[in-house]
């Protein structure tokens, strides 16, 4: 994480913000979710600005900030400038604010028709043509990922930014984690498609240890083959159509992911 | 070794036996079981966990067990994970340090390493070279891996020879299988199953090839009936192993080998692999001999207490090429380079033998089915007509 460029009273602990765009809060969850060390986190950081957890609301600048969901509407875009003018540092968290989430399925479609069907007073909506990851707009320090995140991930970021360090984030595929687990490879040993050989690890392998292929929520990962998964995924059976449906998950608005995607879709339309 | 190497013949009930013995002298047996649909290894107490009947059915990324109802309960080849889990743990907390206050001397706490006695019942004969290889690299190099050590001791190694190897196996080329090679001394007994389908249930003939494993024998000798061999179940054994290597599909032709990756380094054939493969790592998390890992600090919140951990860590992460601040094999065509000259060229340089034991794993759990003996001819003919003309790409 890049060191801090605002100003702040040096006798008092950094200054924590969280704050929500287009997403279900489960991220900001996870971050409630560190009951054990919540009381720790409150000793060595002072939450300034929370409104999933406190009513308090203190104004910035602040030391760090963590911004989860995707930019939607004209009105992020201001907010989300706003913030990181006032942030030191700032992370995105989970796969909303760092692909644009499940919402970016809409992306590169026709947005009016989408509104007229869904609400009745579509002129009262403002939305912007496309959900998309907060870096596509302001500089991110650091992004963490998943859907939702891992609190154990969040704990790191959150000690090797008060401990002014790198946080120890690898992004080996999940088949790192499901082999030291002990876990045996659903594809290999089941036939069952699965995302994991070019997703991000971060979530323990949790899919693939119940018998399920990995969704690739976590994106994608260092070194992402996908032209080479895509492949052995037909090979097993999988059609264009469902290949397609496969990449476009959490994470689909990912460049790679998408590449993938818009490469099965490709194919589907071959004549 | 001076022990008398004279086998003895068991029937399931002698093996249960035998199992019941290793237990009351204290150790925790380990055997192969069926679980999630694959051969695992797990704690044993009775010969009804082991895989009657089951056998697999090995391809390139692809495994499936099944159950022929025979009445072997070791008619497989290997599963999913050798014994290196055991010894060598993908994931190790080695050390925590705290310092309360910056005047505070910093308290330094080694984490204990694992104790107790342990019995590995059913290790195939590649995976027992495995663990020679494991012991070269972590027991008799210039630096003693703790927690290898202490892993490594108090432990009865029990060969169980292959009498079904999987289409995957090549040890035949490796000289590792399928029967243990008369070279091989760090086992303590080594069992053939014989299996006559006519006949009832399997026998096992029993070899001692330790001290401790002569020891054992007596005490079974005391509570179970054992016979000798006869002229039949030695003619019985061989026809069984010549059965079990002419089975064996894949080859690996090793002459001059280690001279041949050495030729290779600017072959156009690690941009083709590249293309295929995923960087996953599920090869080096497989492979018997792979002994790579990283170290990672961790600082909690309060940055007065560092935990110091160890994990598994592969030539196909980025990460574990970096030194400073890039990483050195940055294409994936290098990296899989670097992981097949280090098996089956450079080891030998290093260590006076081969990397690889030709257990096969490493072709069954790609997940793209990458299989590295049919990559070998093609290097060993640009190798000989002195190198491949066309220009490696994409590499470094
Ligand atoms: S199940 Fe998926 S994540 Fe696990 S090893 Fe197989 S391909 Fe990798
Ligand atoms: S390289 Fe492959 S065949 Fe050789 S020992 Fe490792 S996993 Fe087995
Ligand atoms: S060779 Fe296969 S298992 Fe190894 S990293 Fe490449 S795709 Fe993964």
């Amino acid at each position: 994480m890049r060191p801090r460029l605002l100003p702040r009273p040096t006798n008092t602990p950094p200054t924590l913000a969280v704050w929500k765009f287009a997403s279900c809060d489960g991220c900001q969850l996870s971050l409630l979710d560190c009951e054990d060390e919540l009381i720790a986190m409150v000793e060595h950081l002072s939450i300034a600005y929370f409104p999933e957890a406190s009513s308090a609301m203190i104004g910035g600048p602040y030391d760090l900030s963590l911004v989860e969901g995707s930019v939607s509407t004209p009105h992020h875009l201001e907010r989300i400038y706003q913030i990181r003018a006032n942030s030191n540092t700032l992370v995105t968290i989970g796969a909303c604010a760092t692909a644009g989430g499940i919402q970016a399925l809409r992306n590169g479609h026709d947005i009016d028709e989408f509104m007229s069907i869904v609400y009745a007073h579509p002129e009262y909506v403002e939305t912007l043509a496309a959900a998309t990851p907060v870096s596509d707009y302001v500089d991110v320090d650091f992004e963490l990922r998943g859907c939702p995140i891992d609190r154990g991930q969040l704990l790191e970021v959150i000690a090797a930014f008060l401990t002014n360090r790198p946080p120890r984030i690898s992004s080996v595929s999940v088949c790192v984690e499901c082999k030291s687990r002990g876990l045996p490879c659903v594809m290999v040993a089941g036939g069952t498609p699965c995302l994991g050989p070019v997703t991000h690890a971060g979530c323990g392998a949790l899919c693939p240890a119940y018998g399920r292929g990995c969704y690739g929520c976590f994106g994608p990962s260092e070194s992402p083959n996908t032209d080479s998964l895509n492949e052995q995924l037909a090979d097993l059976g999988l059609d264009n159509r469902q290949l397609e449906r496969l990449w476009r998950g959490f994470s689909g608005w990912s460049p790679e992911f998408r590449a993938a995607a818009d490469n099965a879709h490709g194919k589907d339309n071959e004549p | 070794m001076p022990t008398e190497r004279t086998p003895v013949i068991i029937d399931i009930k002698g093996l249960q036996v035998l199992v019941d013995v290793l237990i009351e002298q204290g150790n925790e047996v380990f055997g192969p079981q069926v679980i999630d649909d694959v051969i695992a290894i797990r704690p044993l107490t009775s010969v009804d966990q082991l895989p009657a009947g089951w056998t697999d059915d090995q391809g390139a990324g692809r495994y499936r067990l099944h159950n022929d109802h025979s009445h072997g309960r070791f008619g497989y080849a290997v599963g999913p994970q050798a014994w290196k889990p055991l010894l060598h743990e993908p994931t190790l907390h080695t050390l925590s340090m705290t310092q309360s206050h910056a005047a505070d001397p910093v308290e330094v706490h080694v984490t204990a390493t694992r104790k107790g006695r342990r019995a590995f019942l059913g290790v195939r004969p590649c995976e027992l070279e495995a663990i020679v290889r494991l012991d070269t690299v972590l027991l008799r190099g210039p630096n003693v891996d703790r927690a290898y050590r202490s892993a490594r001791s108090d432990l009865m190694l029990i060969v169980v020879n292959c009498t079904v190897p999987a289409s995957t196996c090549f040890c035949t080329a490796m000289n590792t299988g399928p029967r243990v090679s008369e070279n091989v001394t760090i086992h303590d007994l080594e069992i053939t199953e014989l299996v006559n389908e006519h006949d009832g249930g399997p026998r096992y003939v029993v070899t001692p090839a330790s001290r401790q494993g002569a020891e054992i024998l007596d005490v079974l000798g005391s509570r179970t009936s054992t016979v000798a061999m006869t002229n039949q179940d030695a003619l019985d054994i061989e026809a069984g192993f010549r059965r079990a290597e002419s089975s064996i599909e894949r080859h690996v032709d090793t002459k001059e080998l280690h001279d041949v990756m050495i030729a290779s380094s600017e072959n156009a054939l690690w941009a083709e692999l590249a293309d295929r493969c995923l960087a996953c790592g599920n090869c080096t998390a497989v492979c018997p001999t792979c002994f790579c890992t990283s170290v990672n600090e961790i600082t909690d919140l309060s940055g007065t207490t560092t935990e110091r951990w160890r994990h598994w860590d592969s030539c196909f992460s980025l990460e574990f090429s970096r030194v400073g601040n890039a990483p050195v094999r940055s294409s994936v065509a290098s990296r899989y380079r670097h992981w097949l000259t280090h098996k089956l060229g450079t080891w030998h340089d290093q260590f006076d033998e081969s990397g690889c034991v030709g257990c096969g794993r490493c072709i069954t759990w790609c997940p793209v089915g990458i299989d590295l003996t049919a990559e070998i001819p093609a290097l060993r003919t640009a190798a000989l007509s002195g190198g491949d003309s066309r220009p490696a790409s994409g590499d470094q």
